[in-house]
């Protein structure tokens, strides 16, 4: 049976590919993800390895290497247009919710 | 190092009280070192209280412990399918799952399919267990249940073993069901994996740890069995070795008891068990007057206890209405409730078989072409049996 694709991406996952796009270890994603979100949004160890095992199966990303047994991960092509499509998906939202607002006066 | 020592007898399906216990001995500042024997654990006294994550055991490698290891949690243990994490004194890192979805779906995905099938196979080998045991008491097969349950002190321990195990099984698929559905509305309603109830959780788990100390205990009492170490002696004499006196010292009934002429062939058991402190099962072959040969047949229990006697007398009746008074006798015989001045007694048809219980002593006399009813045979058995009359 076909895995299903993902057609939107929870916030954890989101955070998870944007932190790929530079080669990271599972540690590394925690910490820039608690960095750039201020304290916003936290991956816990065990979600973050299901995360990336899932992504690595849908071909998202890729493993980069191991050191001192941690193993590294970078963003895929597939993976970059995940995320930019996502993005895109974002500011749409973010674009209706604007007008919406303009449009009541607020 | 000096260790606290606590009982740990969570299952799997209640990690989440089992994290909810760890959590508490982490607030007095317990961390826990390792967990011995599935059941007992260590503890070590921090200055600092600690913090504690159980989780489903996870299929990651060394990766994955270093992946926990660096957010701050340490693997100290692998118990049940669980894995137990603690954090460093004074710490406080994201729990290891931080999306209860996930941990929901994982739960039903690992936990919940794959015990319920462990669970099923498990009732389907106790139902296979009981049918085997119920087909060996059919007729003409035999079993002795009174002998293996009563004679033999190791299975003592084989019905509350059967009772715990039982017991939590049905339990705990009751459990898994239940807690699943509880877990998928929590979730959904954007709340943790909720945790069960502590009391019950820690009862099912005490059952289960009860269950695994009956089963060592089993395992234990057959081997000092086997060495003899264990009360539960036989001693069997024949005509060779023993003169006819040490019989008579015996509460058995002989030939000459029922005006027959000394047997060619006797055989006599003696066992002491837990339960019943003397046993005696007496054989001998001899003939009538006019030549036939016959055998006299004389079992006695005398019991610790008289509820003990009232049990083993319904289930010695029900043995022999399923199989038959004696190994001459195969293929069930009728037994009829008789008002002969013991506490309780049934006879056969032709009454020369007699099984009575009198106070704490059960015993089944016979010898085929004899009334056993006659009131010289009565008077004989109350002493030859050494019953007591009872005194209120």
């Amino acid at each position: 049976m076909a895995r299903k694709k993902l057609d939107t991406l929870t916030e954890p996952m989101f955070y998870v590919l944007l932190a790929l796009r530079t080669r990271r270890h599972g540690y590394g994603v925690m910490q820039y993800i608690q960095a750039l979100t201020q304290g916003r949004v936290s991956v816990g160890a065990g979600t973050l390895y299901a995360l990336l095992d899932r992504f690595e199966r849908d071909g998202l990303i890729a493993a980069a290497g191991v050191e001192d047994s941690r193993k590294y991960y970078r963003l895929t092509p597939a993976g970059e247009e995940t995320l930019r499509r996502e993005y895109e998906r974002i500011l749409r939202q973010a674009e209706d919710m604007r007008r919406a607002m303009e449009e009541e006066g607020t | 190092m000096k260790y606290v020592w606590r009982i740990f007898p969570y299952l799997c399906v209640d990690y989440k009280a089992a994290q909810a216990w760890l959590e508490k001995q982490g607030a007095e500042g317990l961390r826990l070192a390792g967990v011995s024997c599935r059941y007992l654990a260590r503890f070590t006294r921090e200055a600092r209280p600690v913090h504690y994550f159980v989780d489903l055991a996870a299929d990651g490698g060394a990766d994955y412990l270093q992946l926990c290891a660096d957010a701050g949690w340490e693997r100290v243990a692998q118990v049940q399918g669980m894995d137990l994490f603690v954090s460093r004194p004074g710490e406080d890192p994201v729990p290891i799952q931080s999306d209860p979805i996930m941990e929901e779906r994982r739960f039903g995905r690992k936990f919940v399919r794959s015990n319920l099938l462990g669970i099923l196979g498990a009732l389907a080998f106790l139902a296979l267990v009981v049918a085997v045991m119920a087909a060996m008491t059919a007729d003409g097969v035999g079993f002795d249940w009174t002998e293996r349950l009563f004679l033999v002190n190791s299975n003592l321990l084989v019905p509350p073993i059967l009772l715990c195990g039982l017991t939590v099984v049905v339990w705990e698929t009751a459990t898994i069901l239940l807690y699943w559905r509880r877990s998928r509305r929590t979730v959904a309603a954007g709340q943790a994996m909720p945790a069960p109830s502590p009391f019950w959780s820690r009862f099912r788990g005490d059952v289960n740890l009860a269950g695994a100390v009956l089963s060592a205990l089993f395992f234990l009492a057959l081997i000092l069995e086997l060495f003899g170490l264990l009360a539960g002696q036989q001693r069997q004499l024949d005509l060779d070795q023993a003169g006819r006196e040490a019989y008579r010292a015996c509460p058995v009934v002989m030939a000459e008891d029922l005006g027959l002429p000394e047997g060619e062939q006797r055989r006599l058991r003696e066992i002491h068990s837990l339960l019943v402190p003397e046993y005696a099962d007496y054989f001998e072959l001899t003939h009538t007057g006019e030549g036939e040969s016959c055998f006299v047949d004389s079992i006695r229990y005398r019991c610790r206890w008289e509820w003990t006697a009232e049990l083993l007398y319904r289930l010695l009746r029900w043995e022999c209405e399923a199989e038959g008074v004696s190994a001459l006798h195969r293929g069930g015989t009728a037994l009829l409730d008789a008002e002969l001045g013991f506490d309780a007694a049934c006879t056969t048809a032709d009454g020369s078989y007699v099984l009575l219980r009198q106070g704490d002593v059960v015993a089944l006399v016979g010898c085929d072409g004899m009334d056993m009813t006659a009131p010289e045979r009565l008077e004989m058995l109350w002493g030859r049996l050494d019953l007591k009359e009872e005194t209120t």
